[in-house]
């Protein structure tokens, strides 16, 4: 389990299936910036008897937030590419209230923090819709580098989008880790202590992440 | 069977496994990729299976003008959130890797993925840097480089780099 200040991530339960189905499955909420790709609630729990949709090479994390344990929507890890040991994540908050909150911002120091300390990778790789401006901007600011844009990945709206890919090595990563707004969320994962005993949580970074890939 | 420019793409016999395998296991041969050891009972048993042919993914036998089984061809789902489709060619003796035939093997790939998959819009070729055979071949097939993805493969003992290029389904104002 990883927890931030807002938010935790966690493995799927049981109990979790049916509204996860749900708030996947509501095409209404998906934006211009936004795949809508259905999940039907008998695939997830067919995925879910399999291995939890936990794996040598996938893991999907639950995100909540931690006040309330409100279901917010999903992170991923899987392979970047099937010939190679990076990994990719992915990040969905469904609904458009639960975006540009710095929700995003945080899940995703969270994952990558988890995958540099635990994989022996020299980098961590996201893929988003080009149209999707503000991640990009908020992972830039992140120290993420785009390496290419993917043109023509899918068809929606009646017209090509393309996807930017993005990376975050882990010579930038350890510069990020003495932010102040990135410290206090990865210090628990390297077991290192906070420089203060209370430190109080950042203000918000701007701009605020709209949701992920 | 795809064929072009005097080049086939056929599926696998039995006997031919074997030397599949091996250019797999061989670092030479197999660089941009990152299987760890192939183990030839596993292919023998897929290809048994399939031949190797599922339907988001293929690796076909690749015969030359008097030379069966010169080398392969595959292409599979190359990111699973994004179903991209990448292509790879690989020639078994470096006489026969030239320009002239990567760009025939390159350009029958891409026309049969487009063929058989009316709703792709790309087919994407990850190259090391240090492919110029590869990189003439594209750009004479007119792809594009769409970028670096740094780190992303694992040869020779270290993280290395490779480069992105795409073919796009050509559009009907194209024509």
């Amino acid at each position: 389990m990883l927890e931030g200040p807002q938010l935790r991530l966690r493995p799927l339960a049981a109990r979790d299936l049916e509204p996860l189905a749900a708030l996947i499955n509501e095409q209404q909420h998906y934006g211009d910036e936004l795949r809508f790709q259905p999940w039907p609630l008998a695939e997830l729990q067919a995925g879910y008897a399999r291995d939890g949709l936990v794996g040598e090479t996938h893991l999907v994390l639950i995100v909540e937030r931690r006040a309330d344990g409100e279901l917010l929507g999903t992170a991923h890890i899987y392979p970047a590419h099937p010939f190679c040991r990076i990994p990719e994540i992915g990040l969905y908050l469904y609904r458009p209230e639960h975006r540009r909150r710095g929700y995003g911002f945080e899940a995703t120091a969270l994952l990558v923090g988890l995958l540099f300390a635990t994989r022996p990778v020299p980098k961590v790789q996201l893929a988003t819709d080009t149209a999707n401006r503000l991640l990009i901007e908020v992972l830039t600011h992140f120290g993420f580098v785009q390496e290419a844009v993917l043109r023509h990945v899918e068809r929606r709206a009646d017209r090509w989008r393309d996807y930017a890919v993005l990376a975050l090595s882990r010579e930038v990563f350890e510069q990020q880790r003495g932010r102040p707004e990135v410290r206090f969320l990865l210090d628990p994962l390297f077991g290192e202590q906070p420089p203060d005993a209370a430190p109080a949580p950042p203000a918000p970074p701007t701009p605020r992440p709209p949701h992920g890939p | 069977m795809i064929t072009a420019r005097g080049l086939t793409f056929r599926r696998f016999t039995a006997a031919e496994v074997v030397d599949l395998v091996r250019s797999l296991n061989d670092p030479r041969q197999s660089r941009g990729q990152d299987f760890g050891f192939v183990a030839e009972a596993t292919f023998l048993r897929q290809h048994a299976e399939c031949e190797f042919v599922q339907p988001d993914s293929a690796v076909l036998a690749l015969d030359l003008p008097g030379k069966l089984h010169a080398g392969h061809g595959s292409w599979y789902q190359a990111n699973a959130a994004l179903g991209t489709v990448e292509i790879r060619v690989t020639l078994y003796d470096p006489a026969d890797d030239t320009v002239a035939v990567r760009q025939a093997a390159y350009g029958a790939l891409v026309t049969e993925l487009f063929a058989r998959r009316p709703a792709l819009g790309r087919v994407q070729l990850l190259l090391p840097p240090t492919d110029e055979i590869g990189r003439q071949a594209a750009s004479a097939l007119r792809a594009t480089r769409e970028g670096v993805l740094t780190q992303l493969g694992f040869w020779d003992g270290r993280w290395q780099d490779l480069e992105l290029y795409a073919w796009l389904r050509p559009e009907p104002h194209d024509a």
